[in-house]
């Protein structure tokens, strides 16, 4: 039924290093001010890439209720766009993880500079595993956290129901999640379009990456124990946000093609893809979760 | 606000209070020994109810998987017992 490859958390992890681990430069070229590698919100098309990164930074921290100084995990870093934003706007604790040690230095460097070193720790790892030390243990106690984000992650993670169980262990009572994704249209479109050749380019880009339909993801989430508190539809931004993206690849293409050959290229050809798929075979969606039986207690 | 140092005992007495008042049975006929699903007129409605009313008594939320586990009075006292302990290491 499927070309996808059967891995555990750690050869997934150790896979999307392929990508993950390539020098911040090439990021830096061009995913804009908050090194955010994920979708952005749009208001208008005069927007700067900065401008729309920051209302998405600033629709995370409002959909998991943050106003200041609150305990969050960052599942699925990055180059720690959410973790410094949290940190440097609102003085939330971090604790931010990602498998790609390049990453984690990054992420690392940026807050020491912001002056919120303090604020943002980072566990280098697959999520599924990462606190096996004792040190990362007192990182990462049982209903410790306030919230939850896992911004754009699930699709390189191969097994959903223990980090998703892991995140609601993780979070205190009504603590929430926010959880966002690329996502296939239906599952029908899965079923038709999963190991089709620009799939499959997809999954050697990144390693490992693997969408599913809303609906799985719901049915996840609620195998957790959450209950589900909000849904956003975001399809529509991210064809703008690519956009962006290819005009930073076209305009530091030299030095992209310096550091690393043809990984502008094949970039490029991932964004066509992509954006010929939103809407059509693919959606974007972002879900709000909470730790709680009777769920939100305010009216709706 | 209940706090952690509640006794074993007082979760046991607030087990057979709100079972005694599902199931309409004297608190005394209560046996911290006995089987729920064994109880006169016990059924899983009437059992959940008691388990909400335990909940919202002591303000806290039992992990589902072990409530079902339960399945003695003094089980469920002591996942009350366990969770209340929980929430005041936490703070």
């Amino acid at each position: 039924m499927t070309a996808l490859p059967r891995l555990d958390a750690a050869e997934a992890a150790e896979a999307t290093n392929i990508h993950y681990e390539q020098p911040a430069e090439l990021f830096e070229a061009f995913l804009g001010r908050h090194m955010k590698y994920t979708c952005a919100l749009f208001s208008g098309p005069d927007d700067s890439l900065d401008d729309a990164q920051e209302a998405y930074l600033r629709v995370i921290a409002r959909q998991l209720g943050l106003s200041g100084g609150e305990r969050v995990l960052d599942v699925g870093c990055g180059w720690g766009s959410l973790s410094l934003f949290l940190a440097g706007q609102l003085g939330c604790h971090v604790v931010a993880v990602t498998p790609s040690r390049v990453q984690a230095g990054y992420v690392r460097r940026r807050a020491a500079e912001a002056g919120t070193g303090h604020l943002v720790r980072v566990e280098t790892g697959p999520f599924q595993t990462v606190a096996q030390t004792a040190a990362q243990t007192a990182a990462l106690p049982e209903r410790s956290f306030d919230a939850v984000a896992m911004v754009e992650v699930i699709e390189h993670l191969p097994e959903h129901r223990q980090p998703l169980e892991r995140a609601y262990r993780l979070l205190r009572r009504g603590g929430r999640l926010f959880l966002s994704a690329s996502c296939y249209r239906s599952r029908t479109d899965q079923e038709e379009f999963e190991s089709r050749p620009a799939s499959l380019h997809a999954l050697r880009l990144y390693g490992f990456t693997a969408m599913s339909p809303l609906s799985q993801l719901l049915a996840e989430v609620e195998d957790a124990g959450f209950s589900i508190a909000g849904l956003i539809d975001t399809t529509a931004h991210y064809g703008p946000t690519m956009d962006h993206w290819q005009r930073g690849i076209e305009r530091n293409l030299d030095l992209m093609e310096a550091v690393r050959p043809g990984f502008a290229g094949e970039l490029v050809r991932y964004f066509d893809t992509a954006r010929a798929s939103w809407g059509y075979t693919a959606k974007h969606y972002a879900v709000t979760a909470v730790r709680s039986r009777l769920g939100h207690t305010e009216l709706p | 606000m209940t706090t952690s140092n509640h006794a074993q005992a007082d979760a046991v007495d607030a087990v057979r209070e709100a079972l005694s008042q599902q199931l309409r049975l004297d608190k005394d006929q209560i046996e911290p020994g006995e089987r729920l699903d064994l109880l006169p007129h016990a059924d899983s409605v009437r059992l959940m109810r008691a388990v909400s009313a335990l909940e919202r008594r002591f303000d806290i939320e039992l992990d589902d998987y072990a409530i079902r586990k339960a399945e003695t009075v003094a089980d469920l006292a002591r996942l009350i017992d366990e969770e209340l302990a929980t929430v005041g290491r936490l703070g």
